[in-house]
């Protein structure tokens, strides 16, 4: 049997967490299919109670989301749609309204899936995550924290309080991704895409900062380093706009599983970075 | 007022809708236990010992049983006597049940299977059909690997093929279907020491169910008690599967003497049970200038798995239907299930008949095509009309309703003014449309005749309520609602206050199996049957009353009329009821004679068929591969709609599967093990992938229906997969030839620049 721990407050939850070191559940979407698997950790700690890691703020140029903060409220959020629109469209295509209704961010983090629908968008959007241990708090950019397909840097003795999304006038961002279905289904490949869009005089666009990050084609979330630095600065015509796709599809380094193929994965990089690219305004 | 030919609403939808149906996993019963079940890691294996000395120390295990604590036949009977109930010396496939494990709580017996220690020594498994054939293979039935051959012949096909102006080729690879019914296989079985035992689970054939469970505990058929519980959904994975199940659940009552309940998690039900037989089909159709179909000569394997279950008559189902629903002069089919290690596969919605589809259909589309012919028009030049023989040889009554399916689905699409020649579209993304011609023998057919008869009982009671029970299942198909509806008409009474008993295998004659799509028929003539000999009673009461002869007497909702008057039907129940009349009867019905001499390869096989014509519209992405179905067209001839709504369900259900089947699913093997037996991984259609599905229905009136109705649940699943695949084609100038149409498979065809074969 499995011990069980539901802390009011976030006090109580670092104490468990640095006694305990139980394993966290927060919608439980990910971890009851474990459960269903045989999987019996030691110790359970339920977030469900922790009201202080619900919601999302803008604070000092950036986006605070709750870890405990629903897919689906994020989805409907006009500051994320605002400021933070990868992360938005990304959120609205998880699973299914059940599972956008249980599953929250700081469990899609956590989770640590390379298929992971909100991580292109927050490796994409240089997001950082707050973690909040008894010894106290760092912060950390969401891409130092994964190590592995369903591993992470985040300590046992830490959760993931806040993620943190600049929030910056003018940042234009986009996600696409592929599935087996319409809904319900686990992404073959996600592209995130992030930018300053510069328009001299009305002319071809520019991208500044620019960042885009591939889901589903590595062990975990890559930037698509030599596309970014291609774009950086340059006028996006349509001959700049296949070069980009196709550097990117060589930043992608894919497998064959059960969901899909390599080749199609990194094909379908290309296809999507582009796409993404033309849809730029 | 006619009952029959209305949408009345279905009568179990209520209790479903709000949760009251009881379901298996429902059931509660003192003192009842939990079974789980110790199954193969391998594909192929030797077991060497079963050491139980683990899994007994475990807290809440009552029992671990293997094949030596069968007390009777360590047998499934199903078409071959072949399949264990629990594998003894060798398993052989991934998932085959080894032992059962008996506990308190599931979570006991769960545990206690986990610690059943099985050791094996592997073998080198055969998972190809095809390299099965081979001469040398390793054996794993008779002598060639081969369960059944089935052979269709007329004519000189050689010769028809060599003077044809066309001869289109080509090799057709389609896959496994997993049913996915939302209810996962479960039974409780209760052995009482009086010597019966009592069956209760989801089931397609409590008569199977009954056999099998005689056979595995050694007791005679009336000691086996079956009755059906409310089950959700079956698609023909509950027709053989269950007799496994029930005999594991009543293994593990017999052995421990308490109530026994084994329900399989959705993961296992996955890898264990039956599926559509993967095929591998090659195909060659000579045509003359006109289009017309001069021969067809056609090999088609079956992939059977591990044991021959229903494999046989799926096999034959196929073969009977593959020459297509055309008139050919020059036929030569052979067609073969071959053994491998691998899931047992059986019956799935179509029966065989899908995989042969979507071969002649491809065939069709591709001649059409080189001939410059449209499609439909192709089709409606070939198409059996009343009075054709088909390429079995026999000759169609007046109940054939393809020309005017196929008429209909080409005007309510706009077929004439939105058809494009395929291959000349231009643009990233491209709409296509897609045709397919199905045809559907009603019925067990020549193969299954013994076992195609039906029985019923009806009753009505004094207050003019009435209960009925018949050998068929209900499991979400809509027999009792269409059933209901037979005896409201038949008998005056409110259909509101018609309830359905579950079939019961001790009360009722054994009626065969609900499959086939011949229930309406079977069930229907049964009912119909038993309802005659009521209604004289009624209408020699109401005689009485009325002053007038039986003949002069009408039988209408609530009353019963003559030339000068009418009688309530509380009056007439009442006065049966003081003279004594027995209004509770049973019924019969079997089908009619049907033909097949096996030597000739000829034969009158069904005793009707069931048409239909779909059109798909696509849209492809090509850069993407991801295909978009946008609307479906589908026209059925049921012969008669007894219940349109319900005949438009099955077509809108029964389209969906086939988008599946068609797009998408497919199950994934590595070295013999089963990689993808989870929801997440095996992916159906959801609602979010349903296109807009216009269903149409075609009455031609079956001589020997109730009220004309035909069988066709089957049906609408069956023409789906072609009718996209050609709608792919047209809109890419691909033709894949490999189901499911996945991006990834379609994307190498529009890239590599050649044809998916």
């Amino acid at each position: 049997m499995s011990e069980y721990f539901r802390p009011l407050t976030l006090g109580e939850a670092v104490n468990i967490l640095a006694d305990k070191h139980p394993k966290l559940v927060a919608g439980g979407t990910d971890m009851m299919v474990m459960v269903k698997s045989g999987y019996r950790p030691q110790a359970w700690m339920d977030l469900t109670a922790l009201e202080v890691l619900r919601g999302i703020s803008l604070a000092r140029n950036e986006l605070v989301i709750g870890a405990m903060t629903l897919h689906a409220e994020i989805a409907q959020d006009p500051l994320v749609q605002e400021y933070a629109r990868a992360l938005a469209d990304a959120a609205a295509k998880v699973g299914s309204p059940q599972i956008r209704n249980m599953g929250t961010i700081g469990g899609n983090i956590a989770n640590a899936s390379p298929a992971g629908d909100l991580l292109p968008p927050l490796y994409a959007l240089n997001a950082r995550l707050d973690l909040v241990s008894k010894s106290g708090r760092r912060i950390v950019p969401v891409n130092e924290v994964f190590t592995g397909p369903k591993r992470t840097s985040i300590r046992a003795d830490e959760l993931i309080g806040w993620i943190r999304v600049p929030a910056r006038d003018g940042l234009w961002s986009d996600y696409a991704r592929l599935g087996t279905r319409n809904a319900l289904s686990i992404s073959k490949v996600g592209v995130a895409l992030a930018a300053r869009v510069e328009r001299a005089g009305g002319g071809v666009a520019r991208l500044r900062d620019c960042m885009i990050a591939l889901g589903s084609v590595a062990p975990t979330v890559v930037y698509a380093e030599s596309a970014m630095d291609l774009l950086e600065g340059r006028q996006l015509t349509g001959e700049l706009v296949q070069q980009v796709a196709l550097a990117a599809q060589n930043d992608a380094r894919p497998i064959d599983d059960i969901r899909s193929t390599a080749a199609y994965r990194r094909a379908m990089v290309a296809v999507l970075v582009r796409r993404l690219l033309e849809r730029v305004e | 007022m006619a009952i029959v030919g209305t949408s009345v609403h279905r009568n179990d939808a209520w209790a479903k809708a709000r949760g009251a149906a009881k379901f298996t996993g429902d059931i509660r019963l003192p003192g009842m236990v939990e079974v789980a079940v110790v199954r193969s890691p391998h594909a192929r294996a030797r077991i060497l010992e079963i050491d139980t000395s683990r899994a007994s120390q475990i807290n809440g295990v009552l029992g671990v049983f293997t094949a030596r604590d069968i007390p009777g036949k360590n047998l499934v009977p199903l078409v071959f006597q072949d399949m264990p109930a629990l594998a003894m010396d060798e398993v052989r496939y991934h998932g085959e049940a080894v032992a059962l494990v008996v506990g308190d709580t599931r979570e006991a017996a769960w545990a206690g299977a986990r610690a059943v220690d099985v050791k094996y020594r592997v073998m080198d498994a055969i998972l190809d059909p095809i390299k099965a054939l081979d001469k040398d293979a390793d054996k794993l039935h008779g002598n060639d690997n081969v369960f059944r051959r089935w052979t269709v012949k007329k004519g000189n096909v050689d010769k028809a093929l060599q003077n044809a102006h066309l001869v289109v080729k080509g090799t057709y690879h389609t896959p496994y279907q997993e049913h996915l019914y939302l209810e996962p296989q479960s039974m409780v079985a209760w052995w009482s020491d009086e010597g019966y035992i009592e069956v209760h689970g989801s089931m397609q054939c409590p008569f199977y169910v009954r056999d099998a469970v005689a056979a595995v505990l050694g007791l005679d058929l009336s000691s086996v008690h079956v009755i059906q519980a409310t089950t959700g959904g079956g698609f023909g994975g509950k027709e053989d599967v269950p007799s496994t199940i029930a005999a594991h659940a009543a293994l593990a009552s017999f052995l421990t003497g308490r109530p026994a309940r084994l329900v399989l998690s959705r993961d296992e039900d996955i890898l264990v049970t039956s599926k559509r037989h993967p095929a591998v089909i090659e195909y060659e159709s000579g045509f003359d200038e006109q289009g017309r179909l001069l021969g067809v000569k056609a090999r088609y394997v079956m992939d059977a798995g591990a044991y021959a279950t229903l494999s046989p008559i799926v096999l034959w189902r196929g073969t009977m239907h593959a020459a297509g629903p055309y008139r050919v002069e020059h036929v030569d089919i052979e067609a073969l299930a071959v053994a491998t290690n691998k899931v047992p596969c059986g019956a799935y919605r179509g029966f065989g008949e899908p995989q042969i589809h979507f071969a002649f259909e491809s065939q069709m589309d591709i001649a059409a095509d080189k001939l410059g012919i449209d499609p439909i028009e192709m089709r409606l030049k070939n198409a059996l009309e009343p009075g054709d023989t088909t390429a079995t040889g026999q000759v169609l009554k007046k109940d054939v309703g393809l020309v005017q399916a196929l008429n209909a689905v080409r005007e309510a699409s706009s077929w004439d003014s939105r058809f494009e020649t395929p291959g000349r579209k231009q643009g990233t993304v491209r709409r296509g449309l897609g045709v397919s011609a199905v045809y559907y023998g009603v019925g067990l057919g020549a193969a299954g005749q013994a076992l195609d008869r039906a029985g019923a009982f009806v009753q009505v009671m004094y207050d003019g309520s009435a209960v009925f029970a018949v050998g068929t299942v209900e499991m979400g198909q809509g027999m009792v609602s269409q059933l209901s509806q037979v005896i409201a008409q038949e008998l005056g009474v409110s259909i509101e206050r018609v309830r359905a008993l579950p079939p019961d295998t001790n009360l009722l004659p054994d009626s065969g199996p609900t499959v086939a799509s011949r229930t309406t028929v079977m069930s229907g003539n049964a009912v119909l049957n038993a309802c005659a000999r009521i209604k004289q009673q009624l209408l020699e009461a109401t005689a009485g009353i009325l002053n007038e002869p039986v003949d002069a007497l009408t039988i209408e909702p609530g009353r019963v009329t003559g030339k000068n008057g009418a009688a309530t039907l509380d009056e007439v129940l009442h006065r049966c009821f003081l003279e004594r009349r027995d209004l509770a009867s049973t019924g019969w019905f079997k089908s009619p004679e049907t033909t097949w001499d096996e030597k000739k390869g000829q034969g009158s096989p069904y005793m009707t068929f069931a048409w239909a014509a779909n059109v798909v519209e696509v849209e492809v992405d090509t850069e993407t591969g991801v295909v978009t179905p946008i609307e479906i067209w589908a026209a059925h001839d049921v012969g008669k709609a007894i219940n349109p709504a319900q005949v438009r369900g099955q077509i809108i259900g029964g389209s969906l599967q086939g988008l599946g089947y068609g797009l998408m699913e497919e199950i994934i093997h590595k070295d013999g093990l089963m990689q993808n037996n989870r929801l997440s991984q095996y992916i159906v259609p959801t609602i979010g992938d349903a296109p807009k599905i216009n269903a149409i229905i075609i009455e031609t009136g079956f001589e020997h229906g109730p009220y004309g109705a035909k069988g066709f649940g089957e049906q609408p699943l069956i023409g789906i997969a072609p009718a996209l695949a050609n709608a792919v084609y047209n809109a890419t100038g691909k033709r894949v030839k490999t189901l499911p149409i996945t991006p990834e498979r379609l994307f190498a065809a529009l890239h590599d620049d050649k044809t998916v074969d």
